[in-house]
């Protein structure tokens, strides 16, 4: 039994990192900017249609296509930040028009994917897809290591780009207090647009790497889009390392619960859990707590 | 008759004393000034008695009873208004709703039947808002909004007026014109407890003073006595200094 | 400038009052000549004016986002449902009780979580409506899980048709008496600014509430009567995203914090959607109405109502 909990565990683990990667980009934009990002599951899935597409077309591994791939993405990212979002903000619309508009990006994304690769379920089977490792009698999937090693690289990249470079530092300071910011001189146009196209460039990148290992359709991103954003708040908006704990809590928690009792009660375990925490943490887990 | 009573009240933010063991009395028909250096606790303390904090340790006592923890919305209905520092108003309704708004909601049981729109009038003729009658209080300049402050503390019939730095941000003509509206409240009846810092304001009209410093009561008096305090002079101008 | 708007839609439905009543005559005796499809047409219409007002009520009036609006609509739903299967009562009497149900949920779940601040309250809305879809999954001996609950259908659409008008014309109603009366001026201060209207002597505690419930009454008596009218019903369609996202588009589309404005907007959406789908072949529609919806949003970030806001009016509590 405790071999099987440590399997579920680090599974649950490599399910986490999976929704740390996905979660911190929308927290950038979440929390950061406020912009109800109802498109970013829909780029994650886009991710996995073009990684898949450049597979199909040139054999291009996703491990190695997503580092590419991530600079069109950023540019979408800047376009949609410059042309939808800047217009609502300047006009000091309600933050839920945000999440109308990119309502509408959703509904494009998925009627394009639905019109070019059609509802199939599509797959990139990559050597190492569905392989696993073997570790003191556990099964461990490759797939997913790779993933984690991958999203952690992504991920400490972006750690190292938002502590140490000026860009970096003016992103987590609009993230955390945007009036503040603002106060001091930080140009939140720029960064903005900045955090926006990150954040769409690391979904690309996530939905890239996912393409090996789950089959997606267009409406694939449903399933991902309304956990995310209860990541982002149990994790607690505008804090990236909540984000992160958050999505291990989720990814933890989902496994122990299937391994315990079944997979069909994570879901109530799960969200109950998100509820709890506000109760106790009205900020989420790292957010902030007032006002 | 004592109308405000604050024994030994206390809050306490993490490690931080706001507002550390402070005494103080209001009798009705006064006017108290409550005032202190930036930082000192008077908001703090006016929060306290407003029922947005529960005080970490003391006592409020309104006309004898305890209404510490009380909720601010039946705090207001007992008698005890209170304005912003920085105005608040309701920015996408009129002047008129905002003032009836408080009228509508913050009276006591007893003074709840009453014409409200020709008690909103007459408040807004007393305070000189009938030309804004129905602006958006969105539009509305430093003056006016605080001026609407004042009106919606008067809408709720109340006993005390907390007034927190009525007049900071407004001109010397604007000052004088609210501050001769304030003495008229004073005049129909009604307890007045302010924060201010603009002392020509504080000195001419306040029967007592009370000074607060780093959340402590450091000073009480009248004017005259308080002005000649070495304590309160230390406290705004330093060590070293004394009176000009 | 919300208020001129609004002003409007009250202007609109005090003077226009026969044009109304002569709209809802026809409305009426409708049934006597429509084909079944324009019956459905309006049907769904009026379902989604109903989600959209509802929904208003808590978010355009008192400022709170609910994205979980879905559930109580779910709730009905399956109130209904499980009822008919098990007891053979029919949704048209027991739609009343998914409604109570779902105004008590509003209230055991309202009371601790009304307290969290915006997107908080938000999400944490939305996570209820997973733990509910999960809910009904597992609870299968009650809701037949994933399998869903089948009925036997209704002959006739009619009986929807006027379940549907009535509650739209209710819903439309109770929100512009709310809007003119002391409760909706109450609802308003809190949106404004919760902590002054605390200050002002009003009990938020309770006026959030109040509304909470009020938004959850109408959905779980309409969930019920969808549900018999699609004869199934399984969890996944009960707690569907899909209705909140409509009833907030719906809402924004038109104004929220207007009466009128839901009402536009489900035109509007639903109008779009059904054109443009006969226009456009495949799913190629999708992709103008995506675009036109945008280009709407960025035009009148407002809503449509917010073309009939001056930048001076008097609110509808100021009128002499």
């Amino acid at each position: 039994m405790l071999a099987l909990t440590m399997q579920s565990l680090i599974g649950g683990l490599l399910m986490g990192s999976i929704y740390a990667l996905l979660a911190v980009g929308l927290n950038m934009v979440f929390g950061g900017m406020r912009v109800v990002n109802n498109a970013h599951a829909n780029f994650v899935v886009l991710g996995s249609y073009l990684a898949y597409a450049l597979f199909r077309g040139y054999n291009l591994d996703p491990l190695i296509s997503i580092f590419p791939l991530m600079i069109p993405f950023f540019l979408l990212g800047v376009l949609i930040q410059r042309f939808l979002i800047e217009p609502l903000k300047r006009r000091k619309a309600a933050m839920l028009t945000t999440m109308l508009v990119m309502a509408g990006v959703w509904i494009i994304i998925e009627t394009l994917s639905l019109v070019i690769w059609t509802a199939d379920y599509r797959f990139v089977k990559a050597p190492y897809t569905g392989t696993s490792f073997e570790v003191f009698g556990m099964m461990i999937s490759k797939t997913k290591v790779i993933f984690s090693v991958v999203a952690a690289v992504l991920l400490a990249l972006i750690y190292l780009f938002l502590t140490k470079t000026d860009r970096g530092r003016a992103i987590r300071a609009v993230t955390e207090d945007r009036e503040a910011s603002q106060l001091m001189g930080v140009k939140i146009t720029q960064v903005t647009t900045l955090t926006f196209g990150l954040a769409i460039a690391l979904a690309g990148a996530g939905g890239g790497l996912m393409s090996t290992m789950y089959s997606f359709y267009p409406a694939m991103a449903d399933v991902w889009r309304g956990r995310l954003f209860c990541i982002v708040i149990l994790g607690g908006l505008g804090s990236i390392p909540g984000s992160i704990v958050a999505a291990f809590i989720f990814g933890v928690v989902e496994a122990l619960v299937t391994l315990y009792a079944s997979a069909i009660w994570t879901d109530v375990v799960t969200y109950s859990l998100v509820i709890i925490v506000l109760l106790v943490r009205p900020g989420g887990l790292m957010g902030r707590q007032t006002a | 008759m004592s109308l405000l009573k604050g024994e030994g009240v206390c809050m306490d933010f993490g490690g931080l004393k706001a507002v550390h063991n402070v005494d103080f009395e209001v009798r009705e028909g006064e006017i108290v000034g409550l005032v202190g250096p930036n930082g000192a606790g008077k908001t703090t303390l006016f929060n306290v008695i407003s029922g947005y904090y529960a005080p970490t340790a003391g006592k409020v006592r309104f006309n004898g009873q305890e209404i510490q923890g009380v909720k601010p919305f039946q705090i207001c209905r007992m008698g005890i208004a209170r304005t912003f520092q920085v105005p608040r108003p309701l920015l996408k309704l009129s002047v008129f709703t905002n003032i009836l708004a408080a009228c509508l909601f913050g009276r006591s049981e007893a003074a709840a039947a009453v014409d409200h729109r020709a008690e909103v009038e007459r408040i807004m003729d007393f305070l000189d808002l009938n030309e804004l009658r129905d602006t958006p209080a969105a539009n509305l300049n430093v003056a006016q909004r605080k001026t609407l402050e004042v009106g919606r503390a008067l809408a709720t019939a109340p006993r005390v007026i907390l007034l927190d730095e009525v007049v900071a941000g407004l001109n010397p003509m604007e000052t004088d014109r609210l501050m001769q509206k304030v003495q008229q409240i004073r005049d129909s009846g009604v307890t007045l407890f302010f924060v201010e810092h603009v002392m020509r304001a504080v000195m001419s009209i306040s029967d007592r003073i009370y000074v607060l410093n780093f959340g402590e009561k450091i000073a009480e008096g009248t004017p005259q006595q308080i002005a000649g305090d070495p304590d309160v002079i230390e406290a705004y101008l330093g060590k070293g200094v004394h009176s000009a | 400038m919300l208020q001129r708007a609004q002003d409007l839609g009250t202007r609109v439905l005090q003077q226009q009052k026969w044009w109304i009543l002569l709209l809802l005559v026809v409305l009426a005796v409708l049934p006597l000549f429509a084909s079944r499809f324009v019956l459905h047409i309006l049907l769904l219409f009026f379902l989604y004016v109903t989600l959209a007002e509802s929904w208003n009520l808590l978010a355009g009036y008192t400022g709170y986002i609910n994205f979980g609006h879905v559930t109580f609509m779910g709730i009905g739903a399956y109130t209904s449902l499980i009822l008919m299967k098990d007891f053979g009562l029919s949704p048209f009497y027991t739609c009343f009780l998914g409604g109570l149900f779902a105004a008590i949920t509003a209230v055991v779940i309202g009371y601790p979580l009304l307290r969290l601040r915006g997107p908080y309250f938000a999400v944490s809305m939305l996570s209820l409506s997973f733990i509910f879809t999960a809910l009904a999954f597992n609870l299968s001996g009650l809701t037949e899980g994933g399998r869903g609950i089948s009925v036997r259908p209704f002959p006739s659409k009619v009986p929807f048709y006027y379940f549907m008008l009535v509650c739209a014309v209710i819903s439309v109603g109770a929100i512009y008496k709310i809007s003119r009366s002391k409760f909706g001026l109450g609802l308003i201060s809190i949106r404004e600014d919760e902590e002054v209207a605390d200050s002002l002597g009003v009990n938020t505690t309770l006026y959030k509430i109040l509304a909470f419930a009020g938004s959850a009454v109408l959905p779980g008596i309409v969930g019920g009567i969808y549900g018999y009218y699609m004869s199934y019903m399984d969890p996944k369609a009960a707690f569907s995203f899909s209705f909140t996202l409509n009833s907030i588009v719906m809402c924004m589309l038109g104004g929220s914090g207007t009466v009128l404005g839901p009402i536009i907007g489900a035109v509007i959406l639903r109008s779009m959607s059904e054109f443009v789908s006969y226009l456009i072949p495949g799913e190629f529609y999708k992709l103008l109405v995506g675009a036109l919806f945008i280009g709407l949003i960025l035009y009148l970030p407002g809503g449509i109502m917010s073309l009939f806001a001056g930048k001076e009016g008097s609110d509808v509590f100021a009128k002499r």
